[in-house]
């Protein structure tokens, strides 16, 4: 019998209880069942590691993340009686319902696309007054809402919910307080959850003069303390055409926007599923058998066999996504009862209407190790090679458009967060061949360059930055300090700048934050610089949320040991 | 004039002042505190002897965001080289990082400087969460403005 403590994590937010580990070994064997169904075309690449299906307990039960349309659905008519107190422990309430709801319906995250605007519109439809008490307790819910994302692992009896707040944009009154509110007390407090993406934008908020620019300088004092929040660069020339408020992202990088079957907007839309190819696998393949091969040839090859994966990977999607087109309504009753859909799921004959507006996306890792393989350098070490990364990139997102167009269906190209792909892939491949590259025990997440490059800033993004407008399923850049940057807000908006001319989609800040848990004293340290305790909590970021270092997967605690800063 | 350095680093600091920053490291350093994180410095004999004007030449190609913070050793050993050096870079945002006291600091070279970090490094007052110090004594003083601000 399988005790707590041996459960392996397989994400970072995992804790054991004991409904955890029901879940854990029931997930374990729903696994197992569901790959033994599969077609062998598809099971036999995943249990080879040459391709990753995610969330595979889901497979054919669910989809995978959501931005829910939290206002359509929202229940004014029942608050009517309520004092004003109460109206806004509702409002509250309304969302923690939505995210428990989902948290047990879906297997993803959940991402609120204007937390500010939508709170200032509830709050004015319930006709709350606006006064200096009722803002007070206003910003007491809020931050008692930070703090119950934070804290709560109801999740599978173990998890905590991937929730990510996009905000920024707003200039109400009610919004600003809002957006300041959630700034201010996440800065204050120890919360590394939710996840906040302050989306910034020209004329709005992203230059002196702007209506919103103190809320930016916050957010950036914010980052500087805690690494949260992080860019979305709604000025990267390949966003400039969307309307920011219709876009958001997931924590995780995904992004959802362009829609082959409505309205363009990720409001209401949702990823349904993504599957990972392996690309080092690939290159290590053709380094083994077609070695005499010249770097053209190898790289032309390269290109051959990733689309056949490609090609299997995209029946794959399809066939988990017709498995829960078959589904009823009811079967996403958290969506159906709320009317969090971009179209109203109590009026349609089939889930397929749907679902159809979600994506299906074709992820990948390992971009580094790739052309390292292919060429023997590493891909910034010349602008030959950077331009080989690229092309192999634009085939890839060719290629998917090109399933978009066939099939009529959104298709995108995502650069996987490869939380626990970074160190299963590897230790697969390790079985099949031996090279140098497989001893450091991950892969390179999506196409970052590598952990330990030296690379300065400036060159990790204008090297990572033409990747960007290719990967329209979502992908992030981070960047890698040595320490806290505290009080440092003029380097953080020197690199959100440069990063805005590079193109960058999405960009994050990361440095190792060392939490004193007798004093509270957040800085970076061996030992508490302020009262000298050896009580450290570590807190650190891999992909995509921040998680407290001890409970990290193998592959994450493998690259942490690799990294060195970019500055 | 003649300047001694010990190198330049042009990877970008984020933790020498505000912004990224070129460090500019002065070679030549009599304090000898205890516990000093660049003692490579000391040695004024172990420094690389330039022509100022090459290296504002070099600072002008590589340091582009013009950020550039003059640590060492200790800057003010060779006073007259580190004036004609911020003289000669007016439009660049300058950081000094001396151990002196502010009063112990001639006066004639605050008008070319943004910032400076002031007083010496204490072991015993060591500190990872002020920005930009390395000790609870040190202060950082914005000059640039309309009176000095003390961060």
């Amino acid at each position: 019998m399988k005790n707590l403590k041996s459960i392996n994590y397989e994400h970072a937010a995992q804790r054991k209880t004991f409904i955890g580990l029901v879940y854990s070994r029931g997930s374990k064997e729903i696994k197992e069942t569901i790959l033994n169904g599969l077609d062998e075309r598809f099971s036999r690449l995943h249990r080879e590691g040459r391709i990753h299906i995610h969330d595979l307990e889901a497979y054919g039960v669910t989809y995978n993340c959501l931005t829910p349309n939290i206002l359509t659905g929202f229940p004014y008519e029942s608050f009517n009686n309520y004092s004003d107190f109460r109206k806004i422990l509702e409002l509250f309430n309304y969302y923690k319902l939505i995210i428990v709801s989902l948290g047990n319906e879906q297997s993803g995250g959940i991402g609120i696309p204007n937390f500010d605007e939508e709170v200032e519109i509830i709050y004015k439809n319930l006709n709350i007054a606006k006064n200096e008490i009722n803002f007070q307790f206003l910003r007491e819910c809020i931050d008692s809402f930070l703090k119950w994302i934070n804290e709560a692992r109801d999740r599978c009896g173990q998890v905590q919910y991937y929730v990510t707040l996009n905000l920024g944009l707003a200039s109400g009154e009610i919004s600003r307080y809002v957006t300041s509110s959630v700034l201010t007390c996440f800065k204050a407090s120890d919360y590394i959850r939710p996840n906040i993406i302050f989306k910034l934008k020209d004329g709005i908020n992203r230059r002196k003069g702007d209506k919103n620019y103190d809320l930016f300088c916050l957010a950036m004092n914010c980052t500087c303390k805690k690494m949260i929040p992080t860019y979305f660069l709604c000025d990267s020339n390949h966003n400039l055409k969307v309307d920011p408020f219709k876009i958001a992202l997931m924590g995780c990088r995904s992004k959802v926007y362009q829609n082959e079957h409505g309205e363009d907007t990720t409001i209401g839309r949702a990823n349904i599923v993504y599957n990972t190819i392996n690309l080092p696998r690939i290159a290590l393949e053709i380094e083994k058998v077609n070695s005499e091969l010249t770097k053209d040839e190898k790289v032309r090859l390269f290109k051959e066999k990733w689309q056949e994966i490609a090609e299997i990977v995209k029946d794959l999607l399809f066939d988990r996504y017709y498995k829960i087109c078959k589904l009823d309504a009811d079967d996403f009753s958290a969506n159906l009862q709320y009317n969090l859909r971009i179209i109203d799921i109590s009026k349609v004959d089939s889930m397929e209407e749907v679902f159809k507006n979600g994506t299906l996306s074709i992820g990948f890792i390992g971009l580094s190790e790739t052309i390292e393989l292919l060429t023997g350098e590493k891909y910034f070490a010349s602008e030959e090679n950077h331009k080989i990364a690229i092309d192999i990139i634009k085939m890839m997102k060719d290629t998917i458009d090109r399933y978009r167009k066939e099939y009529n269906m959104n298709f995108s190209l995502l650069g996987t967060s490869g939380e626990f792909i970074s160190g299963r892939f590897p230790s697969v491949d390790k079985k099949y061949f031996s090279h140098p590259l497989l001893d450091k025990k991950f892969y390179t997440n999506s196409f970052h360059v590598d952990v330990d490059s030296g690379l300065n800033s400036f060159e990790k993004l204008r090297f990572e930055g033409v990747f960007h407008k290719f990967c329209n399923g979502g992908c992030i850049s981070y960047l890698e300090f040595q320490s806290a940057p505290l009080n440092n807000v003029e380097a953080i908006s020197e690199l959100i700048e440069y990063a805005i001319k590079q193109d960058i989609n999405y960009l994050g800040f990361n440095f190792p934050m060392d939490r004193c848990l007798d004093c509270s004293t957040t800085g970076t340290f061996d030992d508490c610089g302020k009262c000298g305790s050896n009580n450290i909590q570590r807190i650190r970021r891999v992909s995509g949320y921040l998680e407290d270092s001890e409970f990290f997967t193998q592959g994450k605690k493998a690259e942490v040991a690799y990294r060195k800063p970019n500055i | 004039m003649k300047i001694v350095i010990n190198s330049i680093d042009y990877s970008g600091s984020i933790v020498d002042g505000p912004g990224i920053r070129t460090i500019l490291f002065m070679q030549g350093c009599k304090r000898k505190c205890e516990d000093c994180h660049n003692p490579i410095t000391w040695d004024i004999e172990k420094g690389k002897k330039f022509d100022i004007k090459d290296i504002v030449k070099d600072l002008r190609k590589k340091c582009l965001n013009k950020k550039l913070t003059i640590s060492g050793g200790e800057p003010l050993l060779q006073y007259p080289a580190t004036l004609e050096l911020v003289k000669m870079l007016d439009d660049f945002n300058i950081v000094l990082y001396t151990g002196s006291e502010f009063d112990d600091i001639p006066k004639e070279i605050l008008q070319y400087l943004d910032y400076i970090k002031v007083g010496e490094y204490i072991k015993e007052k060591r500190s990872t969460i002020i920005p930009f110090m390395g000790s609870n004594n040190q202060k950082f003083i914005k000059l640039k403005g309309e009176k000095f601000e003390i961060n």
